[in-house]
């Protein structure tokens, strides 16, 4: 019932109207484990669930997290899990080894708790636009609430303990989800995404397999988590993002200075393939939302807004295809129901007259 | 198995070792180890000498299998999957892990949140050091009045429990 609700409700942290714009959202996570307890990845089943009965009762009457919903991940389909995955709220590594794992929902799915991931608790909290303060201050409060009922593995030296000794210290990382499109347009994005990484911070694709960031989407997050403080961590993030943002903004509107009928181009032609197409595959559906996304930022198409874009953008994945199917879909199948997903969700969407070649020819 | 050197003994010193990319095993007899200058229970010294026997610079990765004491883990099942198994971890592989932290981060030293509790233990460790100066040096004022501070913390921690 819960996890029915949860999979078919829409995404509070990508829907808002706030989830406009080049920082469509931003993500805070913490990894904590408990002490006298194997961390996930060495404990046996046995050992991960008595860890989930011990974090059940203390989840069960939080007063930061009061509608706390937790769900052993083994009692529900493999479907419902590709959805919740597809959502963000739990990570490839917890979908495949469901047994002894859990997830704990709370706010609509703001915060997203993963038990026995790759450490015992993985605290995130989400929410739409660019707000690193915020995220982080939500965690802060549900940590030192949990902090209170059981003893956290520490050490003075290296702070929080983690199984991958990547995460050690604060624990803590903060993300940003941006759209990036005209960073692609210019093709500086390579060069932008290496600098990055060169400087402390990690940049990947979002969407998609491995570092493929179809959809232009990227996840820029900082690495070190141990030396420096929270604070300093959220501040250097801001002041990264920020610097990007602006790259970004930058270069849309040399897209436009320097060769507007190409930008026009490109978004006229995916309107058109949405609008007519009758397969449309993962990649290539993400590639033409993207489009859309950046022509309705630029005020060239119509009658549809961002976070409906990012709605689809994660509606029309594979595990979303088929559990609104009911069944599971073959690939050739999928891409059919895609094409015709995306079309009627989309359905109120025009392109500003002009931007279309025929368009103009017509006017 | 027998002994890689004598080829006699039965091996019962195994020696793991990674070199360029690829795994190398060495079985010895404890005789032939010890021949050879190695103390078997001694890993760091066993390292030292494959060191010392490989022609080609050897990976500056930490050799010799070792059992974290806390959970099991071995630093090959480390090396493996670059997951740590419990807190105890790591000291076990302090030699793997050292290196890996220092370039992954900004400094050595946690600088973040301290959870309450461990404030509470490092103020009270702080207070005894400070208590056992004062009977020390016959300052009963100052050790009182420490005295009851430790108290007031303890009882704060145990609840209603008096100590
Ligand atoms: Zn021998
Ligand atoms: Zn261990």
């Amino acid at each position: 019932m819960i996890i029915e609700q949860l999979v078919r409700n829409s995404v509070a942290w990508l829907d808002s109207p706030a989830a406009h714009g080049v920082v469509v959202s931003t993500r805070a996570r913490l990894a904590r484990n408990i002490s006298g307890f194997s961390f996930p990845p060495a404990a046996g089943e046995d050992d991960r669930k008595r860890l989930r009965q011990t974090l059940r009762s203390v989840f069960s009457d939080l007063k930061t997290v009061p509608d706390a919903v937790f769900v052993d991940l083994e009692t529900i389909e493999a479907v419902d899990r590709e959805v919740l995955k597809e959502r963000r709220l739990i990570s490839s590594e917890l979908a495949d080894r469901p047994e002894g794992s859990a997830l704990v929902v709370a706010a609509e799915g703001r915060f997203a708790m993963m038990i026995n991931e790759e450490d015992h608790l993985r605290l995130q909290s989400m929410v739409s636009g660019f707000h690193p303060e915020e995220v982080w201050q939500a965690l802060d409060a549900v940590d030192t609430e949990i902090e209170s009922r059981v003893e956290y593995a520490f050490s003075p030296e290296l702070g929080y303990l983690t199984a991958c000794p990547t995460n050690v210290g604060t624990g803590l990382r903060v993300s940003a989800m941006m759209h990036l499109p005209g960073l692609r347009l210019t093709e500086e994005v390579d060069s932008v995404v290496k600098g990055l990484n060169a400087t402390g911070f990690e940049v990947r694709g979002l969407l998609g397999e491995g570092t493929a960031a179809y959809g232009n989407m990227f996840q820029v997050s900082n690495r070190a988590s141990l030396g420096l403080s929270e604070s300093d961590i959220v501040a250097s993030l801001k002041r990264m993002v920020n610097d990007l943002t602006e790259h970004e903004m930058n270069a849309r509107a040399r897209l436009i200075e320097e060769d507007s009928l190409r930008l026009f181009d490109q978004v006229a032609r995916s309107y058109a393939i949405v609008e007519h197409a009758g397969l449309l595959s993962s990649s290539e559906a993400l590639d033409l939302l993207s489009a859309l996304r950046l022509g309705r930022e630029m005020g060239l198409v119509r009658g549809v807004s961002d976070s409906l874009i990012n709605q689809v953008m994660l509606l029309t994945q594979p595990g979303h295809l088929q559990k609104d199917a009911g069944r599971s879909l073959e690939s050739y199948e999928r891409d059919q129901v895609r094409a015709s997903s995306v079309r009627n969700r989309l359905r109120g969407m025009r392109l500003r007259p002009g931007v279309s070649g025929a368009g103009s020819d017509r006017l | 198995m027998k002994c890689q050197f004598c080829q006699q003994a039965d091996a019962t010193v195994h020696v793991k070792q990674a070199v360029n990319g690829s795994a190398r095993e060495l079985h010895l007899c404890e005789a032939c180890a010890a021949r050879n200058g190695l103390d078997v229970h001694s890993p760091l010294n066993i390292t030292d000498f494959l060191f010392g026997l490989e022609v080609e610079k050897a990976s500056p990765r930490a050799t010799g299998e070792r059992k974290c004491g806390g959970c099991g883990t071995t630093r090959s099942d480390y090396q493996k999957s670059t997951r740590l198994g419990c807190p105890t971890c790591y000291r076990t592989f302090a030699d793997d892990v050292t290196p890996l932290i220092a370039d992954a981060h900004k400094g050595p030293r946690h600088a973040g949140k301290v959870p309450r509790k461990e404030e509470k233990k490092i103020e009270l460790q702080a207070l005894e050091v400070g208590l056992k100066r004062a009977i020390e040096t016959e300052d009963f004022e100052q050790a009182a009045h420490l005295r009851d501070r430790i108290r007031d913390l303890r009882a704060a921690d145990a609840g209603s429990v008096s100590p």
